[in-house]
């Protein structure tokens, strides 16, 4: 299929079909997570029951979705327009977190650890995740420095938006908050990939970032080493042979990291998998089932809601959950591949793995095939900053599909080595040469 | 390419996808119904924890001096102690409810007891509940009667704090969360009374099993031990500073705890952390992890996950030898009418192991929870003042060595070089810098023409005071600082002090004070701002002994398995970040010769300070030291804050501190919001109380000094390459060998003790006498005396 094929409509004020079809993903997955918000008591005090969340969480979507609705209305173009603006507005959010957690300043209680972390900004009425906002707003500054073809086809182009990416990565990392930090780094690489960066340029940030992992792993701390190497300590029987030749197996944990996995480092972990498992095929139904009655699993209304929908509704919902995702990313990677506009394919392409990249940690993490980091799952977890962020990008989506130029051009992204010498790599030589030549 | 590109990324997407779905697969399809029946089991078993025992504290030859003893406390439920708050309006508001609530949770849960089964409704269940937690209180006095003879205690007011205590861990969890909400403590049971013996517990038992909601749960106590054969006095009086204090968890602690969402490593409310000493400083060492273990209701064993219990710390110190320092110190200074305490530090030279750190007056650390209002109110002896570590003073004499080195190593001076001393400075100005006064008599010493040697020998003020007028405040501070001067001792404790070595920048930043002339006079006699601890003089001898600055040690390393676990210690001693270097101070042999020979006359020479006091030699050593009286001015104990309190009435507030902003801040922290006139505060109390009279010595009285061999050949005394040189040498035959290494360097203080030698000196031969005793004629510090005959 030609991206330069006539076959859809241009139906500008009308939802098209890949329109139609993620709204419906993302209606059942929004009524699953409110349903599941619904059952769950988080904190046995008034205002924090589980039908006070989920009423919190229904105004949410609807807030979210009026967002959407005006950025379909409005267009995903203007976010071409004002690209850095809002990558940098984001990353700006970021910072008052990194001031108070250097100096200690709450900023009149505005900015408050929690757990330790410095992640969260109290505004009145709602509390906001500003890392969720960054996520976008990458996707969004990438697509929009990236349509050139100068920008990803030289390694020095490339440059630049893996040291703009650094910036919110770095800001991130330090509140600490590792999984989402680590979110970018498939993100950025997959829009150069997209973008139609050389393969042999890619390759070299691959070993780079490789070769850094030694060195990130010696200096994580504790805690975080031990989130990835709970994965092997799953096994009951490497536990067992960890507790009894310790010296043996010292690079996986000490004996005593092993006796008490269960109970500490790998809780959440055993938790999740119980009520993943004990769901079974058809679950236990709505509303019952162990994990639902005992606040037994940690952040299951957030972070491990898919626990919850998997121990109420067993495979048949995890499965039903599953699919709406795929349905979403199916449909996101078509409107991609049939916009011309390179701006709009690589908007689409990175809201495409923005979702995917989400959903594959956070359902990996409860089934005990990632470690687990501090992840929410698009459109079902409880909060409001991971909605409204969902929202939005689905809009997007919705929108590039809605907007197909015509073009009378060459396809974008397709170019023999000809056209890239003479078109685009010499013009740029000269004027450099001119310049160093008049500052001579 | 990018349509294919975008296949790609499809295909890797599908692959995750697959990957995920054939995991659920397993998970829910394959292994439901092992998960089911794990997820089952969660909820029916309750997990109960195995607890575990604190490390000891051992000395040198693993004697225990400290140790967890098994007792049992008595626990009440804290639903019980909320409940019985419920109709009491000191409860303060916010809390009221929950008062209320867990009343109505007493009475749900006495429902399903068949003690009071009888009862149908909650109206009567809560009656019953409030009748029985009257006699129940009754009970509680009886029982403090019969078991300790004690009527005065009031176990409903510890109720209540342990009630406050909760509800204020509460806010704390509640401003990290974010949200108020119910904490693990409130779920448990509380300690009422600690530490009944055997035959208490059991008494306890008889009493009290008929209330539902009384616990008695086996515990621990941390007991001073030790050979206690010869002593009459309690064995852990000479320990109990170093060895510090456990406490039970605040709430502070608890919101800091690192590992607080580690079921296994946590503090729990109601457990023990050391707050101070050796205690605190190896607080990670000594605690042990609990275990657990889960049964089914048959009692079969689920699952076990056994405790680990604390690891010990083996400490360099002689404990004998402490004990008898320790016996020593207070004889001298209960000899001495005026003196509100000393301190004794021993060292081994070539390894800077502390051999001993008395301080006086001490504490029976089995008696402390009686005794300590007593203790902190004793504003004349300051018994809880750590004073070998924690508490500074002009080091006064003992500092001139080092002044007369850097004089030399600057070439300000050569050992030949003579300076006349008429007794003062300026002849014209008699009534300052003068040098100091025979004892008692009114008479200025006079040294005449003197070369450095006779001025260490005789410390001679003039003589330093010229010397640090051609050195100046730099060179001076730059040489204290080479000698550990406001440094850290590296010993680990957390009550250290690091003392002040006055720099120019330390005086500006500090004090607001620009340098005169005068202030490197007062210096270079360790007058004035400059302030050591007997520890960092005690290293300071070992320095002048070897020629070398080293950290000092406190924790034995003797196995790999012990340097790693004091290494995991954060803060401790050992660590990268908190190892101090070792280096040699420069300086020609010639010049530290003089130095050596000089410290050595003090003691040796007729011409000596503390020759009349402090000569001794025996057993082939012989002793070298420095005398020092360090004027002392009584420190403030106290301050006197008047404040407005919130009814508007002027109210007057005493504040314990050892200076104005400390007591500011300490009135802040207790009193938050309080209006108060910061200009108003004034010195409330003063330390010693009665301080010695107008016209007598207001001084500390110090002595530092090191044990050397004496020469076996009767040469000239004069090391090879120095055979030209000839100082002031006593006509006596003794000869140091200034060739070996002195082993075993020591700091005497007594506080307001007057002159150096006349008090600290016999002190001083005393305690190289005690170190002969105990360490043997070859000064070994792993030698003892077996003084037990059951051993």
């Amino acid at each position: 299929m030609s991206p330069n094929s006539f076959d859809i409509p241009d139906s500008r004020f009308t939802l098209t079909y890949p329109g139609w079809i993620i709204a419906g993903a993302i209606l059942v997955l929004t009524l699953l997570g409110i349903a599941s918000i619904y059952v769950t008591d988080t904190h046995y005090v008034a205002g924090h029951d589980g039908a006070a969340n989920a009423m919190k969480q229904a105004v949410r979507v609807i807030v979210a979705l009026g967002v959407a609705i005006f950025v379909v209305r409005v267009g995903y173009q203007q976010s071409g327009r004002y690209a850095y603006l809002i990558f940098a507005a984001s990353v700006a959010l970021l910072l008052p977190l990194l001031v108070a957690k250097l100096t200690g300043q709450s900023f009149g209680g505005l900015i408050t650890p929690r757990n330790g972390a410095f992640r969260w900004i109290q505004l009145p009425g709602a509390l906001v995740q500003p890392s969720e906002f960054v996520k976008l707003g990458l996707v969004v500054a990438l697509a929009w420095y990236l349509r050139y073809r100068k920008n990803y086809r030289r390694f020095a182009g490339l440059l630049l938006p893996c040291a703009v990416s650094l910036v919110p990565l770095a800001l991130i990392l330090m509140q600490p908050d590792l999984g989402t930090a680590l979110l970018l780094a498939p993100v950025l690489f997959v829009m150069l990939f997209v973008a139609g960066a050389r393969v042999g340029h890619l390759a070299i940030l691959v070993i780079a970032a490789a070769a850094a992992v030694p060195f990130a792993w010696q200096h994580a701390p504790d805690y975080q080493r031990l989130r990835v190497t709970s994965l092997l300590l799953q096994s009951e029987s490497l536990r067992r042979l960890v507790i009894e030749n310790p010296e043996k197996y010292e690079g996986i944990a000490t004996r005593r990291q092993a006796l008490e996995w269960s109970a500490s480092a790998g809780y959440q972990l055993v938790h999740s998998k119980n009520a993943i498992g004990s769901g079974g095929l058809w679950g236990q139904g709505w509303g019952n089932g162990v994990y639902v009655e005992n606040p037994l699993l940690p952040d299951r209304h957030n972070d491990f809601i898919f626990a919850l929908v998997a121990h109420q509704w067993g495979l048949a919902g995890s499965a039903l959950m599953l699919l709406c995702y795929a349905v979403i990313v199916a449909a996101g990677t078509r409107i991609a591949s049939q916009t011309a506009e390179p701006f709009a394919r690589l908007l689409a392409a990175g809201v495409v793995t923005l979702i995917a990249c989400q959903v594959i940690i956070n359902v990996g993490m409860a089934v005990g095939l990632l470690p687990i980091t501090g992840m929410t799952l698009p459109f079902v977890s409880y909060g409001g900053s991971s909605l409204l962020v969902s929202f939005v990008a689905a809009a997007l989506l919705v929108s590039i599909s809605q907007h197909r130029p015509y073009l009378l051009t060459r396809d974008p992204f397709v170019f023999k080595r000809e056209h890239h010498e003479d078109l685009h790599e010499t013009r740029p030589r000269m004027a450099a040469g001119v310049d160093r030549a008049t500052m001579a | 390419m990018p349509e294919k590109r975008l296949r790609i990324l499809l295909i890797v997407f599908a692959l995750a996808g697959l990957a995920l779905a054939a995991r659920l697969t397993q998970i829910q399809i394959v292994q439901a119904d092992y998960y089911r029946a794990k997820a089952e089991q969660s909820v029916i078993l309750a997990p109960n924890a195995l607890p575990f025992v604190r490390g000891s504290i051992l000395d040198r030859f693993g004697e225990v001096l400290v140790a967890d003893r098994a007792c049992w406390d008595l626990k009440l439920d804290f639903a019980a102690i909320a409940a019985d708050l419920a109709s009491d309006d000191v409860v303060e508001q916010e809390y009221r409810q929950l008062a209320a609530n867990n009343l109505q949770l007493m009475a749900r849960r006495l429902r399903r007891d068949r003690r009071y089964a009888h009862l149908q409704t909650r109206e009567l269940l809560i009656d019953a509940f409030q009748a029985d937690m009257r006699t129940m209180w009754g009970d509680f006095t009886w029982f403090s009667v019969i078991a300790n003879g004690d009527a005065e205690t009031d176990h409903r007011a510890t109720a209540r704090e342990i009630f406050e205590r909760i509800t204020r861990i509460r806010r704390v969890v509640a401003d990290r969360r974010g949200f108020d909400a119910p904490i693990a403590e409130e779920r448990l049971a509380h300690t009422l009374i600690a530490e009944l013996n055997a035959e208490q517990q059991i008494r306890a038992r008889e009493m009290f099993t008929r209330y539902p909601w009384v616990r008695i749960e086996p515990s621990a106590s941390r007991e001073f031990q030790g050979s206690n054969v010869n002593h009459e006095r309690p064995s852990g009086e000479p320990f109990a500073h170093v060895i510090g204090r456990v406490a039970r968890v605040t709430a502070e602690h608890l919101a800091d705890d690192p590992e607080r969402d580690n079921p296994f490593g946590r503090y729990e409310p109601d457990e023990w952390i050391g707050i101070t000493g050796i205690e605190a400083a190896a607080e990670r060492v000594l605690r042990g992890r609990r275990g657990r273990v889960i049964r089914d209701r048959d009692g079969k064993l689920i699952d076990e996950i056994e405790a680990l219990d604390g690891a010990d710390v083996r400490l360099t110190i002689h404990a004998e030898l402490q004990r008898k320092l320790y016996e020593l110190l207070e004889y001298a200074v209960l000899a001495r009418p005026d003196s509100s305490g000393g301190a004794i530090v021993v060292l081994d030279v070539p390894t800077r192991e502390v051999l001993a750190l008395v301080s006086y007056p001490s504490y029976d650390p089995a008696e402390f929870a009686w005794s300590y209002p007593e203790l902190r109110d004793d504003t004349n002896r300051l018994p809880l003042l750590f004073r070998a570590v924690g508490t500074r003073y002009a080091p006064g004499s003992t500092i001139k060595p080092m002044t007369c080195l850097a004089g030399l190593i600057h070439g300000a001076i050569q050992p030949e070089t003579k300076e006349h001393c008429t007794g003062y400075l300026f002849d014209d100005v008699r009534d300052g810098w003068r040098c100091w006064e025979i004892h008692g008599t009114g008479i200025r010493k006079a040294h005449g023409p003197i070369d450095v040697i006779e001025a260490l020998t005789g410390s001679c003020n003039v003589f330093m005071y010229r010397l640090s007028e051609r050195l100046g405040i730099d060179r001076l501070t730059a040489a204290f600082d080479m000698a550990g001067v406001g440094r850290t001792t590296g010993i680990g404790l957390r009550e250290e002090d690091v003392g002040i070595n006055p720099t120019p920048s330390w005086l500006s930043a500090t004090l607001n004070r620009t340098v005169t002339p005068g202030l490197p006079r007062l210096y270079s006699m360790g007058q004035g701002e400059i302030a050591m601890t007997p520890l960092q003089v005690a290293n300071l001898m070992a320095t002048y002994a070897s020629g070398r600055w080293r950290p000092v040690r406190l924790f034995a390393e003797n196995t790999p398995g012990e340097a790693a676990l004091y290494r995991a210690m954060p803060g401790g001693f050992g660590t990268e970040e908190n190892a101090s270097p070792e280096w040699r101070l420069p300086g020609s042999p010639a010049a530290w010769n003089a130095i050596r020979r000089g410290i050595f006359g003090v003691t040796n020479d007729p011409t000596g300070t503390a020759y009349k006091y402090a000569h001794f030699e025996r057993d082939g050593w012989v002793l070298s030291g420095k005398t020092g009286s360090a004027t002392a001015h009584p420190w403030p104990t106290a301050y006197r804050i008047a404040y407005r309190d919130d009814f508007g009435q002027e109210r007057v507030a005493i504040v314990r501190a050892g200076a104005k902003g400390p007591a500011i801040e300490r009135f802040k922290y207790e009193n938050p919001g309080v209006a108060f006139d910061a200009e108003s505060v004034e010195v409330a109390a003063r330390w010693p109380k009665n301080p010695p009279a107008e016209g007598a010595n207001h001084a500390h009285a110090w002595f530092g000094g090191y044990l050397q061999r004496v020469q076996k050949s009767g040469g000239t005394g004069s090391p090879p390459g120095q055979a030209g040189f000839t100082g002031a040498m006593p006509p006596a035959a003794t000869q140091p060998d200034f060739l070996r290494e002195p082993r075993i360097a020591f700091s005497v203080l007594i506080e307001f003790g007057g002159s150096g030698g006349q008090t600290s000196g016999p002190l001083a031969k005393d305690v190289s006498s005690a170190l002969l005793d105990v360490l043997g004629p070859n000064l070994d510090p792993d030698h003892r005396e077996m003084t037990d005959v059951t051993q």
